[in-house]
Order: structure tokens, then sequence, then C-alpha cells
């Protein structure tokens, strides 16, 4: 499942965590296909602001990255420009403010940004794999989100995401497991929220109806 | 009008660029290997201050602008690879004047948005049009100009000057040119220590 060992052993420390979000109602919802096309749709706005600050997040990782790891890095870039150009034309609708846990989100990545470089590829990887692990757990009757499904899991990007696992797994190899302890619980506690984000935007829109 | 000046110009016509030997034996098919190759490897550091200057742009850029921002951010990225696969900085010194041209795209940060972007424009097409004029000498140098003059590279420049044109009315013509002029004069003679490094042969 994972190209090496490493990235695989710091996925293992974290399992029960890593792999909890599957389970959560909102996706659960998901998968029965009683969340309504209104509620997705803000959902997907919500996802177009932390596409956002991914992209800003590793715009910031590709100016200190080394001249080898650029292009990979160029590329996950155009393919997050590319979501969210997608998401635009899906008409989400950006009158819809961000939500508060965007904006720790945001902390987030600023808070990364001042690790080093290894450390930094390390959360990269992690931050897109967390949520791809939760993700790819889906069989969703909503058009647009096996869209997304079909763009994050397969083909082109798929192969993207199995690079960046190959340089976090090379920044891994001078690294103890244990210094990714603190930040990957920060990330976990943040898709925690982002999930019941998600959740509450569905019951609002259950109520509304 | 300045704006289609630009666009239709060879090179811009600032401080005698077109009647520089470098760009006159570039153009004549007369530019000595030695020459081209000390330019590749300052263009490899060049590169690199290009590259972070890109990602400050797509930071600060609107969404109708990112796509092609990041395109031609891993377009670059992809030109160092092969710079870095072809040429050993170890070889050449860092001159200067690449040094000093460095820090003025770290400088162009601080600059707003329509201005930055616009210079990163006319940076990319003075690039694209020395290429156009080149008539190369060996296989490196034809690559870079096949590279260049590509369809591909063509049109992404081409959707460069649509984000350009609408904002070209923000920004002050003055001081775009004034840092115009500033990168000629560094980028002239970054081309003579190159010559010199080409007679040395």
């Amino acid at each position: 499942m994972y190209p090496t060992h490493r990235v695989q052993s710091l996925r293992d420390r974290h399992l029960l965590r890593w792999q909890s979000f599957a389970a959560h109602p909102f996706l659960q919802r998901l998968r029965e296909g009683s969340i309504s096309p209104v509620a997705i749709a803000r959902w997907l706005t919500q996802l177009y602001y932390f596409d956002e600050l991914m992209m800003r997040f590793q715009l910031g990782i590709l100016r200190q990255a080394p001249r080898e790891h650029r292009v990979l890095l160029a590329q996950i870039v155009l393919n997050m420009v590319e979501e969210m150009d997608w998401l635009l034309s899906q008409g989400i609708d950006l009158s819809d403010p961000p939500d508060p846990s965007r904006q720790t989100y945001q902390a987030f990545f600023q808070d990364l940004q001042r690790l080093p470089y290894s450390h930094l590829t390390v959360m990269h990887w992690a931050t897109h794999q967390v949520f791809m692990d939760a993700l790819k757990t889906l069989d969703t009757p909503d058009e647009r989100l096996q869209a997304i499904l079909e763009r994050w899991a397969d083909g082109e990007f798929g192969a993207i995401l199995y690079d960046l696992a190959v340089l976090a797994d090379e920044a891994l190899e001078h690294l103890d497991l244990s210094e990714f302890d603190a930040p990957l619980n920060r990330l976990f506690d943040l898709e925690d929220s982002s999930w019941e984000m998600a959740l509450r935007i569905a019951e609002e829109a259950d109520q509304d109806s | 009008m300045m704006f289609d000046y630009f666009l239709s110009t060879r090179l811009p016509q600032l401080e005698s660029v077109s009647e520089h030997p470098f760009v006159q034996r570039l153009s004549s098919g007369n530019l000595p290997s030695r020459a081209f190759t000390a330019w590749m490897v300052q263009g490899l550091y060049i590169n690199d201050a290009l590259i972070r200057f890109q990602a400050h742009l797509l930071r600060e850029a609107p969404p109708s602008h990112r796509h092609i921002l990041a395109v031609l951010m891993l377009t670059l990225s992809e030109d160092a690879d092969w710079l870095e696969e072809h040429f050993n900085p170890l070889h050449y010194p860092l001159y200067p004047e690449t040094e000093r041209y460095c820090r003025v795209f770290t400088d162009l940060e601080r600059l707003p948005y329509p201005l930055a972007l616009t210079l990163n424009w006319c940076f990319h097409r003075t690039y694209q049009q020395l290429w156009r004029e080149a008539v190369p000498t060996n296989e490196l140098m034809e690559f870079m100009c096949e590279r260049w003059t590509s369809e591909e590279i063509q049109n992404l420049l081409s959707r460069l000057d649509t984000l350009v044109r609408p904002i070209w009315s923000q920004v002050d013509p003055e001081d775009f040119l004034q840092i115009i002029r500033q990168l000629l004069r560094l980028e002239m003679g970054i081309w003579g220590e190159a010559l010199n490094a080409g007679a040395g042969a």
C-alpha cells in the first residue's frame, strides 16, 4: 500500500487516529447518500478554502526545496490549482465565508513553516494522505464527489502522491518518528474539527429543508 | 500603448540591448559554446530566484491567474532539471551581476502584484525573444532554442499576455521601465562575463 517502510511505520504509530476519520458520521452519511446537494455544495466551498491554504503552504515548501524536488512540488501545486478551478466551475458560492476551522488550519500551516524542510516534507505528505485515506473509503452517489475521488485516487495525481510519499520516506531516514507526534496530533485534531464542520453543514441543511 | 510596444518589439529597445555583442553573436550563429555554457550556468542560479518569485506571485494572484502561473512555475522547474543535468555550476563561478540579479527578484516581492506580474511577463517575453532570434551552434543551444520557441511555450506566454493586458493600466510606466532597465543592465553584465569566459577557450 505504501512505497516504503518508514512512512508506513509513521502511519502505524498513529494508526487508530489516522484511520478514525473514515468512520466519521459525515462520511457515513455521504456513503448512504443522505446529505443534501445544498450541503455538499457548501462543504465543497469550505474544501476550496482549504485548498487555498494548502496551496500557500505548498508554495512555501517549494521556495525552500532543493532543485531536484521542485518539479514534483510544482506539479502538486498545479494540481491544487486545477482542483480549485474545477470547484469554481461547479458553481461553489464564495460569498459563503470560510468556517473558523479554516483559520485554525492556517495557523497550523504557518507554524509548520518554521520546521526544517525535511519535517515539512513529511507533514506535507501526511496532510494529503490522512485526507485521502478517509476519502477513498467513500462510495458515494454524488457525481461531484465521485469526480474529486477519481481525481485524487487515480491516474496522474495518484502517481504524484506516491512520489511525495517517497520523498517523505527519504526525509524520515534521519529523523525520529516521535518528532512527529505533536504535529500529527494537531493535524488529527484539525481533521476532526473539519469533519465536524462538514456534519454541522449537513445538519443545518436538514433543518432548513 | 506601451504594452503593445513591448508585445510587438523584438527585444526591448532599451539600454542598446540589441546591439550587445552577446545578442549579435547569438543571433548570427557565432556564440562560442563556452560563452553559452557560462550563460546557462548563471541561468541555473537565476532560475532558483525566478522560481521563488513565481511562488510568491502565485500566492498573491487572483484565482483566474493561478493556472497560468502554476504552469509557468512547472515549466521553469523542468528547465532547471535540464540545466542541472547538462551544466555543472562548479565549473563556473557565480558572477557578481548574477548575484545582484537574483537579489532584484527578491526585492520585486515587495512590489504591488500588477507591477510584479508585468515585470515577470516582460522578463519571459524578452527571454523567449532571445531564443526566437538565436541561431544555435551546438546541440544544447538547439534544445533551448526549440524549447523556448515551441508552441507549448508560445501558448503559455500568449496566455500570460492576456493576464497583463487588463492590469497594465494599474502599472506606473516609470516604475516598470526603471526595473526593466536595471535587469537589462545586469543581464548585459552577465553576457559580457560569459563572452569573456568564451574568449578564454
